[in-house]
């Protein structure tokens, strides 16, 4: 299963390094291989050292790439987190 | 070929390879290592990891209980990072195809990183950088092991240049690998400053940015007497310095062959100079230069060093303590003044529990307020100089002492302790005098209350100055009002000496301003007859002593007293110097 989204960066402060360490931690924990291409750099998630520099400020469009048997469920997590703001001031980040 | 000016804090001239201590980023240099060594450094890059991870989880939980979950979550992706398999892929493929060292790969990935960040730079993330360096620092740190043991673990004899010494720094330097020291800020006062100079290392302090202009391995000209430092000279300014080199050669030479003379001023005043020690083997230095005794000696080094076991223990007090009595002559050898813990302030061991976030160091717990607040530890550096004064001269003096009630309640301590030794019949000098430092304006203005229990006294110039002018010592942009030749405080030394002396208690000045030859003429014309000097220029005053009478001294001292700024004191002291000892020697330029 392979399949490709356009996620929008929601939240104020942009994909900044905890946002970073939440999906790496998600990503590591999985099956599928996902990445995450902003312009023209595409990181792989499961390296939160690659994440680090999606500088994806607040507005700006990430494709997101993922494959595997969980595909579907990992892609609606990660799409779940940018809707929410990533959790910002709704609620404090969960730990994983 | 460059040339910087400093703050002279130590004199000497010296001529050598640059090595640079920076406090900040670590500069790596590409370094390979061979086949046969990959696992070792695979290993090592492993443990490093591991390290860093530990202290970065600490740093988490600090920073969650103190600032909040948002602040320990940043320390957590830092862990996370560096539990990175990408990333520890990558740095292991470094070492095993391209036989990188370790720090080398580090170096160079997150370099790569870094700049990968720089080129798609979105204003409000550029903070991300940092949180890169950060990594890579903790990992290169645990590397090559905290700067300090860099310093200890010099391989060749080398001008050390770093932004910034800590004291702890300053301590575990090696005498023997270090010719001479610059650094960027600093300045006259600081414990760089006082470690130099009892050590007999050149240095220069407060120099201002420069690091950046020179590279490890380059040659420099330190001259500590003048606050030069040069980067790469050329062939005709080595030749000019290596000229200069002699000419102080030759004059220490003279120097000692006058070392069994005593210092007596031409109309026959015995004056007594005693030597100021950090480490037990400068006693020894002191005798070599022919000093009366020593005149204090810091204590703080025990504290200062790095030992695995925290606080050191009674017994290793007592034998350093002893050891210095013995250097000295033992029982009927001589004196031996011996300063309880001034820590604190810019004194302080790593991790040490007792003093909490000060807003104002040099104002707050520091010194014998430490010593009475913490009186478990006070109590076991008393009973060791207790039982070491079995077997030496000793004296015991206070530091930082502000109050009577302050003595008054050390001297109950000692008493105490002394109670102790006495039931258990450990033998101690039951004779020993206690005396004081004379260092804040307060003990100066209560001098006459001190006079009738203190045995003795010792003016701290250091600290008075800082107090007196309200100048922080170590701060260059207002270090230039911290004139040990300001009026204000010559009038408060002169008060001292005049009180002291008038009840028939010894007083010696034991602070920088003694140190300085400029001062001795002064110094002897307002009244001091006990000197108190870095050993390396015991036998400098001695000479100026051997040339002056208290008479013309005192006539001196008297226009000083008529002139208004430490500028023109200073430059007054220094013509009166040079007329009595120029014709001799072309030295004096302090």
């Amino acid at each position: 299963m392979k399949l490709t989204r356009e996620l929008t960066v929601k939240n104020q402060a942009g994909f900044h390094l905890r946002v970073a360490s939440m999906i790496s931690k998600l990503a590591m924990n999985v099956q599928s291989e996902v990445f995450l291409t902003f312009g023209s750099y595409k990181a792989d998630c499961k390296s939160c050292f690659d994440l680090l520099a999606v500088m994806a400020p607040c507005g700006s469009v990430l494709t997101l790439d993922v494959e595997g048997d969980d595909a579907i469920e990992i892609a609606d997590t990660i799409t779940d987190m940018f809707e929410k703001k990533f959790f910002e001031d709704e609620f404090a980040p969960q730990e994983t | 070929m460059k040339t910087y000016q400093g703050i002279p804090v130590s004199p000497g001239i010296i001529i050598g390879e640059a090595m640079i201590i920076d406090n900040g980023k670590c500069r790596i240099n590409r370094r390979f290592i061979s086949k046969a060594d990959v696992e070792a450094e695979l290993l090592r890059l492993e443990n490093a990891i591991l390290t860093a991870s530990h202290q970065i989880a600490k740093r988490r939980d600090s920073a969650t209980n103190e600032l909040g979950k948002e602040y320990g979550q940043i320390f957590d992706a830092h862990l996370l990072i560096l539990s990175d398999k990408k990333l520890k892929t990558e740095l292991q493929r470094h070492i095993e195809q391209e036989l990188f060292s370790a720090e080398y790969a580090v170096s160079l990935t997150f370099e790569r990183q870094a700049n990968l960040l720089r080129s798609i730079q979105h204003g409000g993330l550029a903070e991300r950088i940092n949180d890169i360096i950060d990594i890579e620092t903790n990992l290169l740190h645990t590397l090559l092991g905290i700067r300090r043991e860099s310093i200890a673990q010099l391989n060749r004899p080398v001008v050390v240049l770093a932004t910034n010494l800590t004291p702890s720094e300053t301590v575990n330097l090696e005498k023997e690998k270090v010719l001479g020291i610059a650094t960027e800020s600093g300045g006259l006062g600081s414990h760089t400053a006082i470690v130099a100079s009892a050590l007999q290392i050149p240095a220069v302090l407060g120099i201002g940015l420069f690091l950046s202009e020179v590279s490890d391995g380059d040659i420099v000209i330190l001259d500590g007497k003048n606050g030069i430092l040069i980067v790469e000279p050329d062939v005709e300014t080595i030749r000019k310095f290596e000229q200069l080199k002699e000419n102080e050669t030759s004059f220490r030479r003279h120097l000692l062959s006058q070392i069994h003379k005593p210092a007596q001023t031409l109309d026959q005043t015995e004056i007594f100079i005693f030597g100021n020690i950090e480490f037990p083997y400068e006693a020894k230095i002191c005798l070599e230069n022919g000093a009366s005794g020593i005149g204090l000696y810091r204590t703080e080094f025990l504290y200062l060093v790095d030992s695995p076991e925290g606080l050191p223990n009674e017994e290793v007090h007592f034998q350093t303590y002893k050891q210095v009595a013995e250097s000295m002559g033992g029982k009927e050898g001589k004196v031996v003044t011996i300063r309880t813990f001034d820590l604190g302030a810019d004194k302080l061991p790593d991790g040490f529990p007792f003093v909490q976030d000060e807003k104002n160091p040099f104002m707050g717990l520091r010194s014998i307020r430490l010593s009475l607040r913490n009186t478990d530890m006070f109590r076991t550096q008393l009973r060791a100089i207790l039982r070491a004064s079995a077997f030496g001269n000793f004296r015991i003096m206070l530091p930082l002492v502000s109050t009577v009630r302050e003595f008054r309640k050390a001297k109950m301590l000692i008493a105490d302790v002394r109670e102790e030794l006495y039931e258990l019949g450990v033998p101690f000098d039951e004779n020993i005098p206690i005396g004081i430092m004379v260092e804040v304006p307060s003990t100066v203005i209560m001098l006459g209350t001190f006079v009738h229990e203190v045995d003795f006294f010792s003016i701290g110039t250091n600290d008075l100055i800082q107090y007196t002018l309200a100048v922080d010592r170590s701060n260059k942009d207002v270090c230039d009002l911290y004139n040990a030749e300001d009026p204000a405080v010559i009038r408060l030394v002169k008060q001292s000496i005049k009180v002291a002396t008038m009840y028939g208690k010894p007083i010696s000045l034991c602070g920088q301003m003694s140190s300085n030859p400029i001062n001795t003429i002064l110094l002897l014309g307002l009244g001091l007859r006990h000197f108190s000097v870095s050993p390396g220029v015991i036998l400098e005053i001695k000479e100026i002593c051997r040339n002056v009478s208290i008479s013309e001294c005192q006539e001196i001292a008297q226009r000083v007293l008529f002139m208004e700024n430490a500028a023109d004191i200073r430059n007054y002291l220094k013509s009166e110097l040079e007329k009595r000892m120029s014709t001799q020697f072309d030295r004096f330029e302090y």
